[in-house]
């Protein structure tokens, strides 16, 4: 197992900041998802949270910390006792979305400048099995890697004022659904039915970093039935075992 | 029950707030201002984890349907039971349909009134701390009922003096985010060295100062931010995140407040002024 050259920064009284190289790769993916399950396993001081993003995991402790580079000895020794994610499967998780024009005002836009059709955009973007890299930005927010560069896209210069909750945009080589509804730049070609983060239901999120995703087209009727029934809780989202 | 006659500008049910699901993209939430909460939910005979009301710049109208203690603490709000006025810090009791009105804010940006019992809305994720996806409401609305816990009239106490940090501090005690080097020494320089004004941008999520630092190219990959955090964005802006923040962000995190200093924060509104004080590592 590769060990990354991480720095430790403090950051602010009751978290240190873990950081690895500045890039985005699955490697790095996976190794914060060792170091985390290290984390929780070892260390012994009183943690309230570790929150991962692409390349970096921020530990809060429930105290102050007190001594800083003792701390970062500790973080240091529990990251090079971490084991490999064992060959840990990983969930695939089938998101339903409807490319139908009334949910994606920007999918002709995007395929004009792409100089492809419509239907070759939904192609694209339903093709891929993304990766989950990490939750953030609004509640149930996945962070996916994947998207096929034929469709990588910047912002819109005039970020919209109101996304639809559900919204599936692309934004740079990102693409990513919008739980909430909320204003924002991405370019929408589809909307997903499904509800994101469920705080009631145990666990309240579907997936987790290292999971995957991937898309698959429903018509305009199959998106109204999903949402009808996922509000009675009747909608099961299919999920298989998926191995690396 | 406690009944809400009048919601007020905007009034939210807050505790200390929701950790552990961060890394769901969950916001922490809870009070602005922990000082004031923390004082409001002592005096009242609660505890520490106890849900109060948040209230900034008018105060709601609310009917109490039985007998209880209740206390007004923070930014200066002229407090009314039944059409008389009643003061801030020292717990009084309301009975069976009395009605307690908060007028509008003179000093300081936000109020709380604590229960005692502490407000019993449904905990979702282990708080019961307002936040827009998550709990059921986001802010209080008119004719919303809200349950309340066993008083506790046996224990109370008084804060004659308690003031609020933030309404006799300007100054913003910070340490060094993790990309405080990254926009150079000379805008590091100006961040101490000047005043800043806040800004009309301001809300749960974050504030925005009014003045600027150089426009810059800095990015950096997603990465965890927190209340406190202090981002230098590429137009030069400063945005300091507070407790309904998003959980990850792209721009440079260049100072974090301490926590006594989010309290002063909570309590400016737009037009004031705060220094920045560089605390050392």
């Amino acid at each position: 197992m590769k060990n990354f050259n991480l720095s430790y920064l403090p950051y602010g009284k009751n978290a240190i900041l873990a950081k690895w190289p500045d890039c985005i790769s699955e490697e790095i993916l996976n190794d914060i998802i060792s170091f985390r399950q290290a984390l929780k396993q070892q260390l012994k001081e009183p943690v309230r949270e570790t929150v991962p993003a692409y390349n970096s995991v921020l530990i809060i402790f429930s105290e102050a910390v007190r001594d800083f580079s003792k701390m970062e000895e500790v973080l240091e020794k529990v990251y090079h006792s971490r084991s490999p994610s064992q060959n840990k499967s990983r969930d695939l998780v089938h998101i339903p979305v409807c490319y139908d024009k009334r949910f994606a005002p920007d999918i002709d836009e995007l395929a004009g400048i792409k100089g492809i059709s419509a239907g070759k955009v939904v192609e694209l973007h339903t093709a891929p099995v993304y990766t989950v890299y990490f939750i953030g930005f609004l509640p149930g927010f996945m962070y996916l890697g994947g998207l096929d560069p034929v469709l990588h896209q910047p912002r819109k210069k005039t970020p919209r004022l109101r996304i639809e909750k559900g919204a599936v945009g692309i934004a740079g080589s990102q693409t990513g659904i919008y739980p909430l509804e909320s204003p924002g730049g991405w370019n929408i070609i589809g909307n997903s039915p499904i509800r994101f983060l469920d705080p009631l239901s145990d666990p309240p999120f579907f997936a987790g970093a290292g999971d995957k995703i991937k898309f698959f087209p429903v018509t305009a009727g199959e998106h109204e039935m999903i949402s009808d029934s996922h509000a009675r809780g009747e909608y099961v989202l299919k999920k298989e075992v998926w191995n690396d | 029950m406690i009944r809400v006659l009048d919601p007020g500008f905007y009034t939210t049910v807050q505790d200390r707030g929701r950790f552990g699901f961060r890394d769901l993209g969950v916001p922490v939430a809870g009070v602005m201002d922990e000082g004031s909460a923390g004082v409001a939910n002592s005096i009242t005979g609660n505890e520490p984890d106890d849900a109060l009301f948040e209230v900034t710049t008018t105060g709601p109208q609310l009917e109490f349907t039985r007998e209880t203690l209740v206390a007004v603490t923070g930014a200066t709000v002229p407090v009314q039971l039944n059409g008389s006025d009643f003061p801030m810090n020292i717990p009084f009791q309301v009975f069976r349909g009395d009605i307690l009105s908060l007028g509008k804010i003179s000093e300081g940006a936000r109020s709380y009134i604590a229960v005692s019992g502490g407000i019993k809305t449904e905990p979702v994720l282990g708080s019961r701390s307002f936040s827009k996806g998550i709990t059921p409401w986001h802010v209080l609305e008119e004719g919303d009922e809200l349950p309340f816990g066993e008083t506790q009239l046996l224990h109370f106490n008084t804060a004659h003096h308690w003031k609020p940090a933030g309404l006799d501090s300007c100054l913003l005690e910070a340490y060094k985010g993790p990309e405080f080097h990254l926009p150079g020494e000379e805008e590091a320089g100006l961040l101490s060295g000047q005043p800043f004004t806040v800004s009309a941008k301001i809300s749960r999520m974050g504030y925005r100062l009014n003045e600027t630092l150089p426009a810059n190219s800095h990015s950096i990959i997603t990465s965890p931010v927190m209340p406190g955090t202090v981002q230098y964005t590429p137009g030069g802006d400063l945005i300091i995140l507070m407790k309904d923040c998003q959980t990850t962000g792209g721009y440079p995190r260049i100072l974090q407040l301490s926590r006594q200093s989010i309290d002063v924060l909570a309590q400016k509104k737009r037009g004031d002024q705060v220094r920045f004080k560089i605390l050392p590592e």
